[in-house]
């Protein structure tokens, strides 16, 4: 059956086949509406912003599709997502084809990008397995990211988890030369989990908040989800402000997981993780290339604690990393007398 | 534990709901018999790396089609 199998890359030829085969496992309900859009694709695909590929077999019929997008601050990095394969080829080897075909680094078709990484669910080990057998290396748990409710079909959140947590996982694709640095608190957790990637210089965050400026930031706010990303670029000498109007208006938002992503290339980094942590935040990860430069991610949940039970972690950093975290967890929540 | 012991306890410890000891046998096809999906071959993988202590390659996992083929194969894994 795999013998069969082709992957060729979408273009203006055949993205119209990447509707088909969503359709043959979503209908017309699958979330991300570009998939339905062949014309949307390829303007994505030719403006730098989407790459992709389908799996098609002898007759030409897709059976697999695979890909790439930006989501982060660095328009360098690459977010690998909504892969999937029809259900006659699940154990067929497709999605290792389709994997191979943009992770092999030999072959290096995201030339020039900074690296890849993914989002893999705690509800199940299938994309967990794949990311690591695929040579990605786990930075960041992100605790109760996912709401639940939102798998639909039943299969993949088999336990019925409320929440569902994330691992982020990362491919490193090129040399970060400038020096990064590491709030204290951290050090050394961060510099185990950077020593998964190549080789970068770090530096103690000794700095005190900045006198001057506001602070930078990006945000994204997923309603569906409850979940609300805040990326730092930079910190100003507002950030305590900063910081409690960002559990204010989260707790006015509804908001379940709050997550926020600290620039290594700011010298205060440290600083500001503290007032982070006097504001009920905790440790989440590294997060590579997040900025061009890495960023720390720290989290705060809202009315929700993680099924530690339930959650699926396959890698034994994913598993020392939860274990970090939630003792952290815990920490926060003593030093603020919430236990 | 035999090995075959080893790889049923694995398949139990999945607590798959239509799944029961009798349907263990050396034969019985992973995906036409005991209807494990891919989600479900990937806990098959994590937990029997865990019970025997080997890492298992997709390339491999694939060509585990029955039981009988699971036992062969870490038989001659953790014979090497």
């Amino acid at each position: 059956m795999e013998e069969t199998v082709q992957i060729v890359t979408v273009d203006a030829g055949n993205a119209n086949q990447v509707a088909t085969i969503f359709r043959v496992l979503y209908g017309e309900d699958f979330p991300v509406r570009d998939v339905y859009q062949p014309e949307v694709l390829w303007r994505e695909i030719q403006a730098g912003r989407l790459a992709a590929a389908l799996a098609v077999d002898g007759e030409d019929r897709p059976v697999g599709y695979i890909s790439f997008f930006k989501s982060a601050p660095n328009p360098h990095l690459w977010e690998a997502g909504n892969m999937l394969v029809v259900p006659q080829y699940a154990h067929s080897g497709v999605a290792g084809l389709l994997t191979a075909y943009y992770f092999n680094p030999a072959v290096c078709r995201l030339a020039g990008s900074d690296g890849i990484f993914s989002e893999a669910v705690c509800c199940h080990y299938y994309t967990q397995v794949g990311a690591i057998k695929a040579g990605l290396v786990d930075c960041a748990l992100a605790l109760d990211q996912l709401d639940g409710g939102s798998f639909k079909d039943g299969k993949s959140n088999k336990a019925g988890m409320t929440r569902v947590s994330c691992v982020l996982n990362f491919m490193e694709l090129s040399d970060l030369a400038t020096p990064q640095y590491l709030p204290a608190r951290y050090e050394e957790k961060l510099r185990q989990l950077a020593s998964q990637l190549r080789p970068r210089t770090f530096l103690p965050s000794s700095a005190e908040l900045s006198q001057m400026g506001a602070a930078v930031r990006e945000d994204k706010y997923y309603e569906f989800a409850k979940t609300w990303k805040v990326m730092v670029r930079s910190i100003g000498s507002d950030w305590a402000e900063v910081a409690a109007e960002l559990v204010a208006e989260a707790k006015r938002r509804g908001v379940i997981s709050l997550q926020v992503v600290l620039n290594t290339a700011c010298p205060a980094i440290g600083a500001a993780t503290e007032l982070l942590r006097r504001q009920g935040f905790f440790f989440g990860g590294l997060a590579p290339r997040w900025f061009g430069t890495d960023g720390v991610m720290l989290q705060q949940l809202f009315g929700s604690e993680p099924d530690y039970e339930e959650t699926k972690l396959y890698s034994s950093a994913a598993k020392d990393l939860m274990a970090f975290i939630r003792a952290d967890k815990d920490a926060v929540a003593t030093e603020l007398g919430e236990r | 534990m035999t090995t075959l012991e080893k790889v049923r306890a694995v398949i139990l410890k999945m607590k798959k709901k239509n799944i029961t000891e009798a349907d263990l046998k050396p034969e019985a096809q992973l995906v036409a018999d005991l209807k494990l999906d891919s989600i479900d071959m990937a806990e098959m993988l994590v937990l029997a790396e865990e019970a025997f202590g080997l890492k298992i390659s997709d390339d491999d996992v694939k060509n585990l089609t029955t039981i009988a083929s699971a036992v062969e194969y870490l038989d001659k894994r953790l014979a090497k």
